[in-house]
């Protein structure tokens, strides 16, 4: 790998405040990300994977700066995020844009798609009325495969797939080179999905983009992601290279994530695996020592006690006692 | 041979609304075996849950089941009165939803709402029938069911408030669960959970599930039966081992194919273009042929019927002509 990471994140944490009891009056602070170490090197692709409420998408807004930290540093390309002026923010903000899940929801109703796509244009002073700009949009819309005629159009006549291809186009539309992808296809139909991902995976190809994925769709992981960060209430457990983690899983919980995926292939329903028992920890009642203990199936004594640190270069993972076998896959078919 | 529990002959569904008449279902044909479990898969808008709801009788005044039957126990459900619906409705068939805290009510208790079938339908006193819940709820998998009885659904998560919806719905021993998205809403590991819940309560109970989801990983892990649906038709049944190995309808080849399997970087997916049709306006001939890669001058002016290509496999596209038109 090359020198410096694009982006690099050191000890990350968001705590937030809940209030429970009658009148609020009960308050614990919930770190929804606890400590989080990243480094991310520029052109690859990497996923972000975990269960809802494991803090994998308060992380991507922390990146982008949506939400402000609690504490810990973000830098991008060696400058500190948490202490640039407004000004060398607003540039730096230009290569790292997010899309989002829905595109019901993130486009404004009452802007034609030309307003949506000239509106980031405009906030950074990159636009003027002429014919130039014009051009700009009509190559935006030509990156995500829509045509002319879709300019004066508002989102209302779009289907979800095109509005998601609009929403690109948007992100794209200031030159990004790092882009955060939150879920950006489970609102999608399932034929429209594979459209959705082929076009991303074009950019990335055309431009070199870095991406950072979220999501929990584990077979979209593998196959696009070179590296792979396995979140478990606001702590990476495993980090490695996409492939390892795949065959060789070693914390148990991401062995668990894989194995509760669905195999397509009915055959393979007789398929000794791992089914993970008891429910998801409610992140206000952290256990001490390790976060996967209460669903472990391998727990021991010493993990009531401590919490296990990542550890490892490549191969990082944050348990006592770590898997160390190749995981047998369920089936030919699906490999 | 099993027996059918349900039969479902040309079901149409109509929903009216200010922008036209939508045609959800259009010409429904599928049967449930006795202790089987059926799959109907399909997108968004293909008319898989219109068509559960129109089973329930549970359409709402917007809907209406315009033609069709429903044999149910030699009974055509759509001819029963609302009285004698509600009495096979939550007793003989039952529905759990996609999202258990939409359809759980927040301001009763869980065990309640658990026990209200038993009171409704089997006359149980009230006591009997908390006595039956927690039972029914211990069997879901809830731990310490007796003391969480009473609590609310807020103080249930996503998939504990499932396991309660399928207690609710199982109560009464019912023929014939309609599963509508049941694990959508959920995460993985939990789904995971869900599915060997519904395996092991459905040798228990010998009922029958309908299982609606868009899901093909899904239906691999649950069905025997598969029908696939696109834009309001059944356009491929078969076993769910055949139609995995070897799907025929050009639809379901299209789906199959895009989807990412385990092996990395095979780069471009394969797609299906266009996008789902509007129900308000299908296209003209097959409701598939602007997104068909095999389409013929034909599938644009004529809709395909269903062809049969042996005992259980039938497909609704015109590259099967010839075989045993049903």
């Amino acid at each position: 790998m090359n020198d410096l990471p694009l982006l690099r994140v050191r000890n990350l944490r968001k705590s937030f405040l809940s209030k429970s009891g009658i009148f609020k009056r009960r308050r614990i602070t919930v770190y929804a990300v606890d400590g989080i170490d990243l480094d991310i090197y520029k052109g690859k692709t990497y996923a972000l994977v975990g269960e809802s409420g494991c803090g994998k998408s308060t992380l991507a807004r922390l990146i982008m700066r949506l939400v402000e930290p609690t504490g810990g540093s973000i830098s991008y390309r060696g400058k500190n995020l948490l202490s640039v002026s407004a000004k060398e923010m607003s540039a730096i903000r230009k290569s790292m844009q997010i899309i989002f899940q829905n595109p019901y929801a993130s486009l404004d109703p009452r802007m034609s798609v030309r307003e949506a796509l000239a509106e980031p244009l405009k906030a950074h002073g990159l636009w003027n009325e002429d014919e130039e700009s014009e051009k700009e949009l009509l190559h935006l819309l030509g990156l995500v495969g829509l045509d002319e005629e879709a300019l004066d159009r508002y989102p209302h006549q779009f289907s979800g797939g095109q509005r998601q291809r609009i929403c690109i186009a948007r992100a794209l539309a200031l030159r990004p080179e790092f882009l955060v992808c939150d879920e950006p296809l489970s609102a999608l139909d399932l034929s429209i999905q594979a459209q959705i991902l082929n076009l991303l995976m074009e950019l990335q190809e055309r431009f070199g983009f870095t991406y950072l994925f979220i999501t929990h769709d584990l077979s979209v992981v593998r196959h696009i992601a070179d590296r792979v960060f396995v979140m478990l209430l606001g702590k990476i457990v495993e980090a490695g290279g996409a492939e390892e983690i795949f065959d060789s899983p070693h914390h148990p919980y991401t062995h668990l994530l894989l194995s509760a995926v669905p195999v397509l292939d009915p055959r393979a329903r007789g398929r000794s695996r791992l089914l993970p028992v008891g429910e998801i920890p409610s992140p206000l009642e952290i256990p001490p020592g390790c976060r996967f203990q209460t669903r472990c199936p391998f727990v021991k004594d010493l993990c009531k006690v401590e919490e296990p640190l990542l550890d490892g270069n490549v191969h990082a993972v944050a348990c006592h006692f770590p898997l160390n076998q190749k995981r047998r896959t369920a089936s030919k078919r699906n490999e | 041979m099993m027996q059918k529990l349900i039969s479902v002959e040309g079901l149409a569904v109509r929903f009216f609304t200010r922008k036209g008449t939508v045609r959800a279902v259009d010409g429904v044909s599928f049967d449930v075996d006795d202790g089987g479990i059926v799959g109907l898969v399909g997108e968004s808008g293909c008319g898989k849950s219109a068509t559960a709801l129109s089973i329930m009788g549970l359409l709402g005044p917007a809907g209406e089941t315009t033609s069709g039957s429903i044999r149910f126990k030699g009974e055509d459900l759509l001819r029963l009165s609302p009285k004698e619906m509600r009495q096979i409705r939550g007793k003989e068939i039952s529905m759990v939803f996609q999202e258990p805290m939409n359809a759980l009510n927040p301001v009763r208790s869980v065990g309640e709402q658990v026990a209200e079938p038993l009171k409704i339908h089997l006359g149980l006193s009230g006591g009997e029938a908390r006595l039956r819940a927690i039972e029914m709820l211990e069997e879901v998998g809830i731990p310490d069911a007796a003391s969480r009885y009473d609590q609310y659904p807020h103080q249930f998560s996503g998939g504990m408030g499932q396991r309660a919806m399928i207690a609710m719905a199982l109560i009464c021993e019912p023929k014939l669960l309609i599963a509508d998205e049941p694990t959508t809403a959920l995460d993985v590991t939990i789904q995971a959970q869900i599915i060997s819940l519904l395996h092991s309560l459905r040798e228990r109970l010998h009922m029958a599930v309908l299982l609606i989801t868009h899901d093909f990983g899904v239906v691999a892990e649950l069905c025997d039966v598969v029908n696939v649906m696109y834009a309001g038709v059944i356009v491929e049944w078969g076993n769910v081992v055949d139609v995995f190995d070897d799907p025929l309808h050009p639809y379901t080849r299209g789906l199959l194919r895009s989807m990412p399997r385990a092996k990395r970087r095979q780069r471009k997916l394969e797609v299906i273009g266009g996008a789902v049709p509007s129900l308000i306006e299908l296209p003209q001939g097959c409701r598939f042929h602007p997104r068909c890669e095999y389409v013929t001058k034909r599938c644009f002016s004529e809709e395909p019927p269903v062809f049969q290509l042996n005992d259980d496999r039938l497909v609704r596209c015109w590259l099967f002509e010839g075989r045993m038109k049903l």
